[in-house]
C-alpha cells in the first residue's frame, strides 16, 4: 500500500513529465519551422487554423509548409505511450484528415503528404505495435554538438512515391547523411504556449512568476488587472500567426483557470467580477518554485478528492 | 569626487584607529534624495535602519539586526556609495554584509571577474612592493571525494608570505581549481604602509594604515574597481528581451558563457541550483542528458532568466525583465565551476 508521500510525489512526477514534454513539443515545431523557413525559404505556421475546400471543415494542423504555389505537408505531432496495436492504429489513422485541398490566405494547396512527427520513444512503441503500414514519420532526439540539435530520422513508406519537390530534396538529403540535423535556436524562448493545450498547472506556474516578477520588493501581496496581465504577457511572448490575424500565447480563458488554480493553492486571491487578481508572494522555499507549486496542487486535488469520497459515502449511509 | 567633509570622515576613522576599518563599495538604484528608502526596505526585511544626513554626500547610519547592530557611514559618489565602518562589538563586516544583502535591489555589490581583480593589484604592484600574506579560493567540491550533504562549494583560507605575481595566482587557481575571492596584502614604499584585505566584491577592511592612505586606496583600488563593475554591468545590460511593437514580436539577446576545453557535468549543474536557489526561485525543466533546462526568477526584484547549458556551453537567455545586477549573480556562480569561462552577449 503506497503512504499518502509516495501517491504526492508520484503524481507531481507524472505532472513534471507531461509539462516537459509540453516544453519539448514548443520547441520542436518551432525549429522546424524556423529550419523550413532559414534553409528552404519556405512559408511555414505552427498550428495554423485551415479550411478543407472538400468538406469545408476546418483542421488546426501542428505544422503546415507551403512547398509550392499550390502544394503543402503537414506535419502531425503525437505522443503515443502504448504499444498496444489498436491504441497505435486509431492514433495514427488520425493522420489521414489532413490530406485534400486547403484554402490559406485565400489561395489553395494540395496536401499530398500529412508526416507523424514523434519522439524516439513514440516511435518504439509503434514498432512495437507491429503494424505492417506505417506513415511516413520524422523521428526527432535532441542531441548536442556545438549547438543544440535535433536529429531526425526519416522513416518512409515503399508504397509513397515522393512527388513534391522540397520534401524530395530533404530525403535525398537523408539518404545521404543518414540523419537530418535541424538546429534548436534560442528563439525557442519566445514562445510558451501553442494553441494546444498547456498543463494548467504549468500556465499557473509562468503566470505566478509573471506577476512575481512585476511585484513591488517591499510588498506582501499585489493586485494586477486581467487586462493588463493579458496585454503585457503577450507583449514579449509573441503571438503565431494564423490565416487571419493572430493566436495570443496566454489567452484569458487560460490565465482565468491558472487564476483559479493559484487562488485554491493560496497563492492569490482572485476576483474574476472585478477582473483582478491579488498575488500574494512566497516568503520562504527552500526546493524548487515548480515543485512547490505542484506539491500544493497535488493536495489541494487530493483533498477535494477525499471530501467528495466523504460525501458519497455519507449519501449512502 | 566627494565633498573635504566625506574625507575628513573617513580621514578622521583612520586617524582614530579604529582598526579593522571595513568599505564595502555598493552600486545604488536610487537617487542621494531617495536615501530614506533603505530604512524601508530594511524594515520590510526585518531590520532596523536609520540613516541621517551629516552633509551633502555623507550620511550616518545606524543598524540593528536581531541581536546585533553597528554604525557607520554612507559616502556617496555620482555613480556608487561606500558604505564605511569600523569594528564595534560585534563581528560588524558580517553585519554590514547581511544588511547589504537585505537592501538588494535598492542597493548591490558586484563581484568583478578574478582577472579583473588580479589586474588591479598587478597594477598596485607596478608602484608599491606587494607582499600576500592570505588568500582565500572559493572552489567546488568533487563528488565522491569530499562532497558531504549539500554543500557544492568550499573557501579555503590559506596563508602565505610572498612578493605578489599573476603568474603564482594564476597556478593557485589553476592547482585548486577555483577562483581566487579575496586576498590580505601589506602594501609598502619607503613612507607608506598599509595593511588590508580586498574582496572580489568591491569590499575592503583596512587593518592597519597612514591617516592619510585614502586617496591612495581610492585612486588604485576603488576606482579602477569601480571602473571595472560599472564595464561589466554596461556589457550584461546589453542581455535583455525587447518588445518590438509594429512587428508584435521580440527581440532576444542573450549570453552565452563558453568553458574552454572543459566539459558540464550534472554535478556542476546541482552546485548551480543549490548556489543559487537562495536567491532565485528556480524550476527544473529538465536536469540531464545532453541538457540542463531552468528557469530562475530573482526572489527580491524579480529579474527571470531562462538557463540551457550542455556541453562547454550555457545560453541565459533574458525573460521579459533582466537586470544586470541580478545576471551577475548568475554569472558569478557559474564562475565558480571553473573560472576560465568567457561569456559572449547577442
Amino acid at each position: 500500500m503506497k503512504n499518502e508521500e509516495q501517491i504526492i510525489q508520484e503524481e507531481i512526477k507524472k505532472l513534471k513529465k507531461k509539462i516537459y514534454d509540453y516544453i519539448q513539443l514548443v520547441k520542436v515545431l518551432l525549429s522546424l519551422k524556423l529550419h523550413f523557413e532559414r534553409k528552404y525559404k519556405a512559408k511555414a505556421y505552427v498550428e495554423p487554423s485551415v479550411w478543407y475546400k472538400e468538406d469545408k471543415e476546418k483542421r488546426i494542423p501542428d505544422l503546415l509548409i507551403l512547398t509550392s504555389d499550390n502544394t503543402a505537408i503537414v506535419f502531425d505531432h503525437k505522443i503515443i505511450e502504448s504499444s498496444d496495436e489498436r491504441t497505435v492504429r486509431s492514433r495514427l489513422r488520425r493522420l489521414k484528415k489532413y490530406y485534400g485541398t486547403i484554402i490559406w490566405k485565400e489561395k489553395e494547396y494540395t496536401v499530398n503528404y500529412a508526416i507523424l512527427l514523434c519522439s524516439k520513444e513514440t516511435w518504439q512503441n509503434i514498432l512495437n505495435a507491429g503494424l505492417i503500414e506505417k506513415p511516413m514519420t520524422w523521428v526527432y532526439k535532441l542531441v548536442e554538438d556545438e549547438k543544440l540539435y535535433y536529429e531526425i530520422n526519416i522513416f518512409s513508406p515503399k508504397s509513397i512515391k515522393i512527388k513534391d519537390s522540397l520534401l524530395s530534396r530533404i530525403i535525398s538529403t537523408y539518404k545521404k547523411h543518414g540523419v537530418i540535423k535541424v538546429e534548436r535556436p534560442y528563439e525557442a524562448t519566445k514562445y510558451v504556449f501553442i494553441r494546444q493545450k498547456p498543463p494548467i498547472e504549468y500556465v499557473a506556474e509562468r503566470v505566478y512568476r509573471f506577476l512575481y516578477s512585476r511585484m513591488d520588493p517591499n510588498v506582501d501581496e499585489e493586485a494586477f488587472q486581467l487586462k493588463d496581465i493579458i496585454n503585457e504577457f503577450n507583449w514579449y511572448y509573441s503571438p503565431w500567426v494564423l490565416a487571419e490575424g493572430e493566436a495570443k500565447q496566454l489567452t484569458i480563458g487560460r490565465l482565468n483557470e491558472a487564476l483559479k488554480l493559484l487562488d485554491e493553492i493560496g497563492l492569490a486571491k482572485y476576483k474574476p467580477e472585478e477582473g483582478v487578481v491579488i498575488v500574494k508572494k512566497i516568503k520562504k522555499l527552500s526546493g524548487e518554485l515548480l515543485d512547490h507549486i505542484l506539491e500544493k496542487i497535488v493536495k489541494h486535488r487530493l483533498k477535494a478528492e477525499a471530501k467528495r469520497q466523504t460525501k458519497i459515502t455519507n449519501f449512502f449511509h | 569626487m566627494v565633498s573635504a567633509k566625506a574625507l575628513s570622515v573617513i580621514r578622521s576613522i583612520i586617524a582614530e584607529h579604529k582598526f579593522p576599518i571595513h568599505m564595502f563599495v555598493v552600486f545604488p538604484r536610487v537617487n542621494v534624495d531617495e536615501i530614506g528608502k533603505l530604512e524601508n526596505r530594511a524594515r520590510y526585511k526585518g531590520s532596523y535602519l536609520s540613516v541621517t544626513s551629516s552633509g551633502d554626500d555623507v550620511f550616518k547610519f545606524f543598524v540593528k539586526l536581531k541581536k546585533r547592530q553597528a554604525e557607520g557611514y554612507i559616502i556617496t559618489y555620482k555613480s556608487f556609495w561606500i558604505f564605511l565602518t569600523y569594528e564595534q562589538k560585534t563581528d560588524t563586516r558580517s553585519v554590514i554584509s547581511i544588511l547589504l544583502k537585505k537592501l538588494y535591489p535598492l542597493i548591490y555589490y558586484q563581484y568583478i571577474h578574478v582577472n579583473d581583480f588580479l589586474d588591479i593589484i598587478e597594477y598596485l604592484s607596478r608602484i608599491y612592493r606587494i607582499t600576500v600574506k592570505e588568500y582565500l579560493v572559493r572552489s567546488k567540491i568533487v563528488q565522491g571525494r569530499e562532497k558531504k550533504g549539500k554543500k557544492f562549494t568550499k573557501v579555503t583560507k590559506s596563508w602565505t608570505e610572498q612578493r605578489f605575481s599573476r603568474d603564482i595566482f594564476s597556478k593557485i587557481m589553476e592547482k585548486e581549481k577555483g577562483i581566487i575571492d579575496a586576498l590580505r596584502l601589506t602594501i609598502s614604499s619607503y613612507e607608506f604602509f598599509a595593511d588590508l584585505r580586498l574582496y572580489r566584491n568591491g569590499s575592503l577592511t583596512l587593518y592597519k594604515g597612514e591617516p592619510d592612505i585614502y586617496p591612495d586606496i581610492y585612486t588604485f583600488i576603488i576606482e579602477p574597481y569601480v571602473k571595472h563593475a560599472l564595464g561589466s554591468i554596461e556589457k550584461l545590460s546589453r542581455v535583455k528581451r525587447v518588445f518590438i511593437k509594429d512587428k508584435l514580436d521580440s527581440e532576444i539577446h542573450p549570453l552565452t558563457l563558453i568553458f574552454e576545453g572543459y566539459k558540464l557535468t550534472k554535478d556542476d549543474y546541482e552546485l548551480v541550483l543549490n548556489s543559487l536557489s537562495k536567491q532565485f526561485f528556480i524550476s527544473v525543466y529538465y536536469l540531464g542528458n545532453p541538457i540542463f533546462h531552468a528557469l530562475l526568477t530573482d526572489r527580491e526584484e524579480g529579474s527571470s532568466f531562462e538557463i540551457i547549458a550542455y556541453g562547454n556551453k550555457v545560453e541565459i537567455i533574458p525573460d521579459f525583465k533582466a537586470s544586470a545586477e541580478s545576471l551577475q549573480i548568475v554569472l558569478d556562480v557559474f564562475s565558480s565551476i571553473n573560472p576560465h569561462s568567457k561569456y559572449v552577449v547577442m
